[in-house]
Parts: structure tokens; C-alpha cells; sequence
């Protein structure tokens, strides 16, 4: 099992189900998990799990990858 | 140009003509101009008595902690390419940098398997050049052993061989593009090298990847491939600040990884809404995977680089906090 898989896991339990059913029907269906089926045999540990693993860890990435832009283009001044 | 002569062993005057046709005369040392023999793990400057760029690669490579995996490694993988293969592993480390951080992706799988075979290569030519030495009567069949591994790296990453030796020009072939010249390197068993360098740059360069190189006893210079681990471990050797080093590498690490990962992620969503919203078709959802990519590998290299030049700052207000 990659990182990617357990990522997708994480993604499939912590996100609302209807906006992530909306990924599962797209084409690139084949980038993210099947929400149903792990919705059936986790139980809410598990989701609660998902949430403070996959949230924080995108918050945190992301607002660091924008940091990291502002910063580039000069933003914060030294 | 500038040369620099480095031996692994104390060399008298004879021992110098016979190794490589060098007179004593042409040596001049740091502090003693006309030295009475060659010191080991000492950079003799050669015929540059007044070039002033000569002196400085000179200091550059004079203390001990660097003075001697140089030699080893120009013993190791031979004088012409020891230049060349630092130039490389610049580059291979910045590859590295950006695949730990998107190291989810299929990119950084394939990557971290190029490492991996010229390690398994360069393990092939030392078992070699340890059975060679010892006179072990296997030696023919690690001689194979080393061959096989040479074409099974050069059939798997065709294309990342090309671009990361594509600059060197070394006049025989490096190790990586040449497996004769990395078995004939193996097997001889010399005590002075001499090195050519075209600037500073180049010495810089070397003494960076002298700092990643492992000393296995018996005169061996292996490339150290967990960089950062190489780090911390010299500071600590070299008696810095170890603690610091080990904060900046590691949070430079995790910063780096988690803003790959989640700009991939989010990318790979953002590509999944797009496809269902507009009528992009597969050559759009190719150009944006590509993009998601680049961004991703992007801003995880910003982020390593960040990291590293501030994090040594962060780790001095958290202490002066504590305290």
C-alpha cells in the first residue's frame, strides 16, 4: 500500500460523500477511493480519524504552498 | 585551470616521478613552498606557485575532514571523473528534492529507482574491487555481477542516465556511461591523484560532495544517498551545532513532502471537478496532469529551500524562547 492510497482513504471518509461522489464520476474516477464501500465497513472512529489526519495535513500544506508563492513574488518584504 | 595533486599515503620524490611523472619541484604546499616529500591527504598545488585561484581551491580542499574523502574519492572512481560526478550529484540532490516531496507520485517512485540502481551498481564494482584486492577467485564472476548490473541501469533510466551526464565531459567515459572504465577504476590500486579544476565553482561543488561520501575502511569512498542524514552527521562529527542541523533538515523535509502531497491531491481533485464542468476531453485532463505536476514539484522544492535558509532563524527564536 502507497502513500497515495492511504491519502485517498482519508480523502474518501473526511469529505462530505456528495461532493466527493461528484470525483467518483468523473473520468479520472480511477485517482480517488470508493466512497460507499469504505463508508459501509468503517465505522465512526474511523471517520473521525480520517478527518484529523487528511484536514490538517491539506490546511497545513497548502496554506504553506501559497506562503511559499507570496513569498516568492515578494510579498513579505524583509 | 588549476591542478592539485592529492596522495593517500606519504610519497617521496621517486614515488611522485614513478606514480605520475611529477617532479617535487612543481608541488608547492600552503605553508612551505618547496616541500621535502608529499604528505598524505595534503592538496599540492601544481605549477601554480602565483596563480592566486590555485591558492584558494587550495585552502578550499585543506582541512582535513574534506582534504581526505577528496582523495579518496579521486582514488575511487578515478581523477577525471571525481570533478564530474560532483557536478552530477548537484544535480541528482535537487532531483531528489523534489521527488521526497511529490514522492507520492509515479515520478518519484521512478526516480528513487534510478538512485537506487547506481547504488546497486556502485555496490557491484566495490565487492569487485574488494575480491580483486584480496585475490579472491571469484573475481571473474563479480566482474559479470558488476557488468549486469551496469546494463540493467542503463535499459531501465535511459533517459534520466542522459540528462544527468549529459554536461560531463570526461575524455574516457564516467563510470555511469562506461562499465569498463568503472571495473578498470576498481581494479587498479593507486596512491596519487591529480585533479583539474576550470574554476572555483567546480572546488565548491567537490567540496560539497565530499561531505556526502562514506569512508569504508580499507581507502573506499562510497556516495552517501541519504543526503540529509549526511548533514546532521557531519555537523556532529565536525563538532557544530547538530541539534540546529538536525531541526533544519528535518522540518525542511516534512514542510517539503506535505506541501507536495497536498498540492498533488488538491490538484488531482481540481482535475477531476474540471472534467465534469467543462468539456476539457482527455488532451486537456494530459496538459493539466502535467501542470499538477510541475506545480506540485515546484512549490515543494520552494518549500524545501525555504525551510532551509530560515529554518536555522526559527530554531534559534524557539531556543532563545525557552530559555
Amino acid at each position: 500500500m502507497s502513500g497515495w492510497n492511504i491519502l485517498n482513504i482519508a480523502q474518501a471518509l473526511a469529505t462530505p460523500q456528495r461532493a466527493h461522489k461528484m470525483l467518483e464520476n468523473s473520468p479520472v474516477s480511477f485517482l480517488h477511493a470508493n466512497s460507499e464501500l469504505l463508508k459501509k465497513h468503517t465505522n465512526k472512529l474511523d471517520r473521525i480519524l480520517a478527518i484529523l489526519f487528511f484536514w490538517p495535513l491539506m490546511i497545513s500544506g497548502l496554506s504553506m504552498a501559497l506562503l511559499a508563492l507570496l513569498k516568492s513574488i515578494g510579498l513579505f518584504a524583509n | 585551470m588549476s591542478s592539485v595533486l592529492l596522495c593517500n599515503r606519504d610519497l617521496t620524490s621517486p614515488a611522485i616521478q614513478q606514480a605520475c611523472n611529477i617532479n617535487l619541484q612543481q608541488l608547492s604546499a600552503p605553508h612551505c613552498p618547496s616541500p621535502a616529500f608529499a604528505k598524505a591527504n595534503t592538496p599540492y598545488l601544481l605549477n601554480g606557485h602565483s596563480s592566486a585561484q590555485g591558492r584558494r581551491i587550495q585552502t578550499l580542499l585543506s582541512p582535513p575532514q574534506v582534504a581526505r574523502p577528496v582523495t579518496e574519492l579521486s582514488l575511487t572512481f578515478g581523477e577525471d571523473n571525481t570533478v564530474a560526478i560532483a557536478a552530477m550529484m548537484e544535480q541528482l540532490k535537487d532531483y531528489n528534492i523534489a521527488l521526497t516531496g511529490a514522492s507520492t507520485s509515479v515520478y518519484g517512485e521512478r526516480i528513487s529507482g534510478f538512485a537506487k540502481s547506481v547504488k546497486e551498481y556502485q555496490v557491484a564494482l566495490l565487492t569487485y574491487r574488494d575480491a580483486k584486492l584480496g585475490n579472491a577467485s571469484n573475481h571473474r564472476q563479480l566482474k559479470q555481477q558488476a557488468h549486469r548490473t551496469f546494463q540493467r541501469m542503463q535499459a531501465q533510466f535511459r533517459a534520466e542516465l542522459h540528462a544527468t551526464t549529459n554536461h560531463i565531459s570526461a575524455r574516457r567515459g564516467i563510470p555511469l556511461t562506461n562499465p569498463e572504465r568503472g571495473i578498470n577504476i576498481a581494479r587498479s590500486s593507486r596512491n596519487a591523484a591529480k585533479l583539474h579544476f576550470a574554476n572555483e565553482i567546480e572546488a565548491h561543488k567537490l567540496v560539497r560532495f565530499s561531505q556526502y561520501t562514506k569512508l569504508l575502511g580499507n581507502g573506499l569512498a562510497v556516495i552517501d544517498f541519504g543526503t540529509r542524514v549526511g548533514n546532521v552527521r557531519n555537523s556532529y562529527r565536525t563538532g557544530g551545532h547538530w541539534e540546529r542541523d538536525l531541526f533544519i533538515e528535518s522540518s525542511s523535509f516534512t514542510a517539503s513532502a506535505i506541501t507536495g502531497i497536498a498540492t498533488a491531491k488538491a490538484g488531482a481533485a481540481a482535475l477531476g471537478l474540471l472534467m465534469v464542468a467543462t468539456p476539457v476531453g482527455w488532451v486537456g485532463l494530459l496538459i493539466g496532469g502535467i501542470a499538477v505536476v510541475a506545480v506540485s514539484a515546484g512549490s515543494s522544492i520552494a518549500m524545501n529551500s525555504l525551510v532551509q535558509e530560515s529554518g536555522g532563524s526559527w530554531y534559534d527564536l524557539i531556543m532563545s524562547t525557552l530559555k
